[in-house]
This record gives structure tokens, sequence and C-alpha cells, in this order.
């Protein structure tokens, strides 16, 4: 299994914008109704995207209950990518370390917590996550579902504390027992590239990281970043291509999307709300309209 | 344990960032865990990182080369006084302390020994606050006139458990201790020294003994006026938010964590400078490891490069260290408010 191309991600209707605090405000606002999002995915799905990528906030629950309810966009598969970071370091906020932990044994039942927790002592990591996976992945039950990422404030911290386990097992736990495509999102490529390559073994991971003519965050250098793309050893997801509108140079991008090949990038992750700027973006992205390429 | 290790003390949620993203920096066997909780420390040990009960304990042992302090506000003092007495070269969450008196004797105490502290005022590391600085020193604009800063986000709600030290001010908690030491770090950093406070206002929302918002009035010495609001419990945010509006002598500006606006510049005489300034607060400098944000990061290659690991060198477009005499006037100011609010 494998990803299109072209993939949609939502940035936009959590209201998140790395430019401008106020465009995030006002997008915020704008996507808290679910036929505003369903709108948008509707132009991203008649642009001819066939893969959604988004976070497991609560505001898509009813989002996907109206697309399950009315079978709408066919054919789209879905990404989630787990978990919302924000909602746990609330929690942690709340409760502390400690607390968070205990408040989520309660949720998740300690029973389970307790079978799972000996299953993980005897090297069935996957078991523990597999569970906080479920949980997780509850509001896309019944949705095409062709891949799970983690996110980048997961794996990040799962990598700067060596956690293979973790890592191995949510890959053992999407994979085997979901039968989909796990993936990593990451801000530091390079290193990810070797952890997931050399140090957990796994073979051509899906890694989704920021690439773009201006090097925004791309860690720990532009230069850095691009030779481990090229090495084409991960499955690569080229996101943050415009970087949040901070430095669009449309010929680097242009050249970038007919590179990708040579560029070790298997996939362009974007989000935008308006019609006109999702059909540009795929056309560059799929090479379509080549004279017409302004953003 | 490895011969010499950088020490966090307290696993709450700022020691878990800490933690995180130094064993990104320098690996987790190299950073260890002081915490008084049993609890915590198992929790610690099995993410793979040294703990330690206590800080005499870690001092006895030796081989710690440096300290990050993430304890509750309350017990900051007393861990920077025998960190410091040690010789530990230290970072520590802002606010310095909870008391102006306490604050001094630090700042003294460091003066005395020539240990290097930093505080953790992260905001100063984002590039559009940066810039900002670099417009005001620079003059591109003419004087600044006047400003008005915010910090606004939903820290606390009606389901927040509030019960504790985060709804206690004088525990360290409310939007004061929260959001104040970060926003007034930065209103001083940038305009200079405050020598008056006025028309301070707190409304209570959720906290039983804390502001959730506050509004407040500050004059600095150099003539410039600033109005400041700052809310924690504000719903319509998804996180915080941090902004700036500068009213110039040749234009305003406005700022916030992520851009910078030439909001009305009909005459620029430096056109060249500021523009320099703005196209380099563009994108954020990369880190070696990314985590949270750039400013995190940046701020501990900071304390890392102040620390002796030359390997994180800085520069001036990657921010400013606080030091313990910032962290001393921020802690002024927020006495200075809370007087102005009581006289109101």
């Amino acid at each position: 299994m494998s990803f299109g191309r072209v993939i949609y991600g939502d940035n936009q209707f959590l209201g998140v914008n790395h430019a401008s605090q106020d465009i995030a405000k006002r997008l915020h606002a704008e996507y808290s109704s679910t036929d505003r999002i369903i709108d948008a995915l509707g132009h991203a799905y008649d642009s001819g995207i066939r893969d959604f990528m988004f976070t497991t906030h609560e505001r898509y629950e009813e989002v996907f209950a109206e697309i399950t309810r009315s079978a709408l966009f066919p054919g789209l598969g879905f990404i989630p990518c787990v978990p919302y970071a924000h909602k746990y370091w609330t929690k942690i906020s709340d409760l502390g370390v400690v607390g968070f932990a205990k408040a989520t044994a309660s949720e998740l039942g300690y029973l389970n917590v307790a079978s799972t927790l000996s299953g993980a002592l005897t090297g069935r990591a996957g078991s523990l996550l597999g569970l906080l996976l479920k949980v997780e992945l509850l509001m896309t039950k019944g949705l095409p579902v062709r891949g799970v990422f983690l996110q980048n404030a997961a794996f990040d911290f799962a990598m700067a504390m060596n956690q293979q386990w973790a890592i191995r097992g949510f890959a053992d736990y999407v994979e085997g027992t979901l039968g989909v495509v796990p993936g990593f999102i990451t801000m530091n490529h390079r290193r990810a590239e070797e952890f997931l390559c050399d140090s957990i073994e796994i073979k051509n991971p899906w890694i989704c990281s920021n690439y773009n003519p201006a090097g925004f965050r791309m860690n720990p250098s532009s230069e850095d970043v691009c030779n481990s793309f090229s090495t084409c050893r991960s499955n690569n997801i080229a996101m943050s291509i415009f970087s949040s509108g901070r430095h669009v140079d449309k010929f680097k991008i242009n050249e970038i999307a007919e590179n990708s090949d040579r560029l070790g990038i298997k996939s362009f992750l974007f989000g935008s709300s308006k019609r006109e700027n999702i059909e540009e973006s795929f056309n560059m992205f799929m090479l379509k309209n080549n004279q017409q390429r302004a953003l | 344990m490895t011969d010499e290790v950088i020490m966090i003390v307290g696993g709450g949620k700022m020691g878990l960032s800490h933690a995180a993203l130094l064993a990104g920096y320098i690996g987790a066997s190299n950073v260890l865990i002081c915490d008084s909780s049993r609890a915590t420390r198992i929790v610690f040990r099995g993410l793979g990182f040294c703990v330690v009960r206590s800080v005499e304990s870690a001092l006895g042992s030796g081989g710690v080369r440096a300290a990050i302090i993430a304890t509750p506000t309350v017990s900051h003092a007393e861990v920077l006084e025998k960190l410091i007495g040690a010789g530990i070269p230290c970072l520590v969450e802002k606010p310095l302390t909870l008391d102006v008196g306490k604050s001094t004797a630090i700042d003294e105490q460091v003066a005395n020994t020539g240990v290097y502290a930093q505080v953790g005022f992260v905001l100063r590391f984002l590039s559009s606050f940066i810039a900002l600085k670099k417009i005001v020193d620079s003059g591109c604009l003419g004087r600044v006139l006047s400003y008005k800063a915010s910090m606004r986000g939903s820290a606390v709600g009606p389901s927040s458990n509030l019960s504790g030290w985060r709804g206690d001010s004088g525990l360290g908690g409310g939007c004061l201790n929260e959001y104040g030491p970060h926003l007034l770090d930065l209103c001083l950093n940038v305009f200079g020294e405050v020598c008056a406070v006025e028309n301070t206002i707190g409304e209570s929302k959720f906290s039983p003994r804390a502001d959730d918002a506050i509004w407040t009035r500050l004059h600095h010495e150099n003539g410039i006026r600033g109005q400041i609001h700052m809310d924690w419990a504000d719903q319509s945010l998804r996180k915080s938010v941090a902004q700036f509006e500068v009213e110039f002598d040749r234009g305003r500006i406005s700022v916030d964590q992520s851009s910078l606006d030439l909001v009305e510049v009909p005459e620029v005489t430096h056109a060249g400078e500021l523009e320099r300034i703005i196209s380099q607060s563009r994108v954020p400098p990369n880190v070696h490891f990314y985590l949270r944000g750039e400013e995190f990061s940046l701020q501990l290659e900071a304390f890392l490069a102040n620390i002796g690991y030359r390997e994180f060198a800085m520069s001036e477009y990657k921010g400013e260290c606080a030091l313990v005499k910032d962290g001393l006037a921020v802690d002024q100011l927020i006495s200075d408010i809370r007087e102005s609010e009581r006289r109101n």
C-alpha cells in the first residue's frame, strides 16, 4: 500500500498557521463548523486529491460521522496522525506527569493497562501502544484508512530518548494489526532516517518532514535534510513546501516538483482553504499545466 | 550515569519538556532527573533517565556539570542557592522567584560567585521579537512613542483543575505569574526600565486565588508608555499568543510569535536596514534538534554554549539570554503590578 503523490493536510482546519497568529485565530473559528470542513475537503476531492492526512482532533468526530453517513468522497483515503499532542499537554499541565499517567490508565481501564503492560514487559510492546491507538482511532471507524502516522511531538520525543521499543511497537501494530502503512512525522529528518533505518531496522519507512526552498524547519540545516531525503532509504513526504507562506519561491517549488524522484520525494503534503489555491497546488505537484505556474 | 551529567530538578511538565529536549542534544544517559516523588522517579527511569531523590544527593555523588531548574516557583530560591553555592551553572524556569527579596539575594550570590545563571524567558529566542528589538535599538523608524502588549491563551478553562498551585497566585499560579514573566521581560528588554505602574485591574474567571486576566499601564524611564493585557483563560485561542503593536515616530508595526508586519510606514529613512532586519526574521534559524519550537531549542543551545559546549555557538540573530538580573527586574515589576492592583 502506498499514498498518492499529493496529500491534503489539515493545519487550516485546526487553526495552525506558522506565519500568522491572526490567520490562525480566524481559521480556528471558521473551521469550527463541520460544513466548512466538508466544503474544503470537497474542493480538494474535486481537484483530484485522494489522500487526506489529519490529526485526531475532536473537531473531526462530527465531520467523519457525516462523511460515513452520507458516503461522501468515494475513493478518498484517510491518514490519521496520532496523538493530538496539545490535548495531552493540557492534561499534563492540569494533572502533572504522574497524575496524567494515572488518569490515562483509568480511562483505558486499569485491567487492560495491567495486562498490556505485562505484555510490554515480556517484549510485546505493541500491546500497550495498540490500546492507546485504538482510543485515538475511534473516530476513523468505518473510514478507509491507508496509513497511521506518529506526530512529530511524539516521534521526536521518543527518538530523543531512544525509545526504540515504542516506535517498533507502533510500527508493528499499525502494519500487523491494522494492516495499513505506519509513518513518522519529524522535524529532524536525518536523525529520524538513521534512527528508523539503522537503529530500529525498519525498511523504507515513510517519513514526513519539512522540505522547502527557504529551509524553514529543515533541521539541523537545509543541506543536511536535502542530503538525507536524496539517499532514498526512506519514503519521503515533503511538507511545509510553501514555508507557511513565509517565502514562496514559485520557480524553485516547481523545480522541486519536477525533480522529485531525484530529490527523494514520494509525495507532497499541503493544506489550503481556498479552492483556487488547492487546484493550482495540486496541478503543480502533479506536473500539470506547466505553462501556468502561478500560485 | 556518565562522569558529567546535566541535572534537571523537578519532574513536572516543564521538567519533562527540558528532559526530552536535552536528551536530543546530549543523550538521555547524560541527563539526571532530580525529584522527591518516588512515582515520578519511576516514570523517568522507565523513560531511560538516571534519577536522584534530592539536590544534596546529586551534589554529594559529584559529576553534575550544570542544572536546569523546573520545580514549582516557590522552591526556585532554595534550589538555586544550593546549586550556585556549589558552583553549578543553572538555567532556571521563569519566574525567578515569587519574592523580590529572595530574587535580590540570588542576584547578589550570582554577582559574588560569578556562577553562570540563565532565566527561561524563552520568547526572547523568537525571530520576530529579536527583530522588534533590533528595529527599536536601530532607530530606523525613529523613537518609540507608545505600545500595546498582550499575551492571551487558553491555558485554563472551565474544566481545569485549579485547586492547587496553578489557581493560587501566592504559590506561583495565575496569569500574572504564568504569562506575565514572558511578556514583561520582553517589555523591559525591548523598551527599557519601568519607572511607574498604574491603572491595574485584575479579573478572576476560574482561579480561586489568582487573576485569570489583568490589564495595566507601564511608564518606562525613557518616556515610552505601554498598555498591557494578559489573559490565560481566553477560550477563543488554541494556544497562547503574545502580540505587540508599537507606535514609532515614523510608522507602526505589529509583532507576534511568528510574524512582524509594517502596519503604517509612510516614510522610512533607513529602509535598507529595516528590510534587512525583517528579512532575517522571516525564517527562524535551524536548530540542532527540534522538539517543540525553535525558541526552546535555541534557549537550550545558548545555555549549552555558555557552559562550554562549543558546538552550539550562538549569534545575535538567534537570541539573547536572560540572566538573573533580568529575572529580578521582572519579579520587581510583577510586585509593582500587584501593588498597583491593590491601590485600585
